[in-house]
């Protein structure tokens, strides 16, 4: 299967290698120390079934097709979702001043309000999501569980992701410059609560995004690719 | 530090789809593709760029063609564009270099990336040879004696000196091979 290993090559080739050990430095040859938990990052983040990007499998759910996504349990009780902190990268993206403005026109500004919701835990802020491709609907709530942000997110008749997408869910910042992923929207899932990421404080990202997230692109897709938005308030 | 044969057998897991064969690749190559990042980018930012890598492996992975090339090759290949990609999302380094720009002054461009990625993995290649080749070349390349000098140093007749030279050049060569191969993940 492999090449002979003794193969030589070119003169030009071996001629590269020799230019480069003799460019080598000792800096070349240090390793910096693995931080600690990147890999439990990165096994958080594949696709698998094994490790669910944002909730837990639900014992009792059967109806999934067994492909690791749709096995996921919608309504999670806050207790057994994966805490997200620390393990899901920041995330960013670049846009123009155009489209902030394209946000701040979409989504109905929610009601301001700090009800009461049951023992121990205050809706914050909420909103109803706009479709931006004229077909869905959702709605988004900030809470405070026990002091705990989380985001419970909503959705309705939005359109299936085709092959190579997935939806995936976002708080934005006002400048629009800094989407930060809340993770995959399974498919077939019409709610799911999040917790809000370490380091992202919802009032400097109040929009919140689902998109059809190009599969493996770590950035946000484009707001082309957005399909309901919503400023939280 | 990778051996052929582990590399090998992690490839395999990978494009079988073996979810501990991407642990076996981190727990092989996490270093030196960590290592990598850090020369560009802070430990935060590198341990997001080290993360990308390996998500990016395991969603290509049915790309890697272990005949092309190491594994520690093609998982820096990588690593050049996503330091690349973390370093456009923080705002720096217009790569390639803009030297019209002159008040926006890359720290970093690709060139440079790829001259770091072919020296460390270099490190790690040189590594994998036999001890008696290792020694060879680092006398001839870090301390620039003859192959005269080190057939007499090594007490090894100088067309042995030579030979073994050459072949471990050649090995080191298809190390680096994989770097080369790896696409824009």
């Amino acid at each position: 299967m492999h090449p002979d290993p003794d193969d030589l090559g070119t003169d030009h080739d071996i001629s590269r290698v020799g230019d480069i050990l003799t460019a080598m430095t000792d800096e070349d040859m240090r390793r910096d120390e693995l931080p600690a938990g990147l890999w439990d990052r990165i096994a958080t983040e594949l696709p698998t079934a094994d490790h669910p990007a944002v909730l837990h499998a639900a014992p009792d759910d059967t109806e999934g097709s067994g492909d690791g996504a749709s096995a996921l349990e919608a309504d999670a009780p806050s207790g057994n979702v994966v805490e997200l902190d620390g393990r899901r990268r920041q995330r960013w993206l670049r846009v123009t001043a155009v489209a902030a403005a394209v946000v701040l026109a979409a989504g109905t500004v929610g009601v301001i309000s700090s009800m009461n919701t049951g023992t121990g835990q205050e809706l914050v802020a909420s909103v109803d999501l706009a479709p931006l491709k004229d077909s869905g609907a959702g709605t988004a709530e900030l809470i405070s569980v026990d002091g705990v942000e989380r985001i419970v997110i909503t959705v309705e008749g939005l359109p299936d992701a085709p092959s190579g997408r997935h939806h995936e869910m976002w708080l934005i910042d006002t400048d629009v410059t800094e989407p930060r992923s809340l993770g995959e929207l399974p498919a077939g899932v019409d709610r799911i609560e999040i917790p809000v990421p370490d380091g992202v404080d919802p009032d400097e990202f109040p929009i919140v995004d689902i998109n059809l997230q190009v599969d493996g692109e770590a950035q946000h897709s484009g707001l082309d690719t957005s399909l309901l938005r919503g400023t939280l308030a | 530090m990778g051996t052929r044969e582990s590399d090998d057998e992690v490839a395999r897991g990978l494009v079988a789809g073996d979810e501990s064969a991407l642990r076996a690749a981190y727990d092989l190559h996490g270093q030196l593709v960590f290592s990598f990042c850090r020369r560009s980018l802070s430990p935060e930012r590198a341990a997001d760029a080290t993360q990308e890598v390996f998500l990016a492996a395991w969603r290509s992975r049915e790309r890697y063609r272990a005949e092309a090339g190491s594994l520690a090759g093609w998982l820096l290949g990588i690593a050049r564009y996503k330091v690349i990609d973390v370093m456009r999302s923080d705002g720096r380094a217009p790569i390639p270099r803009d030297t019209t720009g002159a008040d926006e002054v890359a720290d970093v461009d690709e060139g440079t990336l790829v001259a770091t990625a072919e020296r460390m993995l270099m490190a790690e290649a040189i590594a994998t040879l036999p001890e008696r080749a290792q020694e060879m070349v680092r006398l001839a390349f870090f301390e620039d004696l003859t192959h005269a000098q080190i057939s007499e140093r090594c007490s090894v007749p100088l067309g042995t000196v030579k030979s073994d030279i050459r072949r471990s050049l050649g090995r080191l060569r298809r190390y680096l091979e994989g770097f080369d191969d790896a696409s824009r993940s």
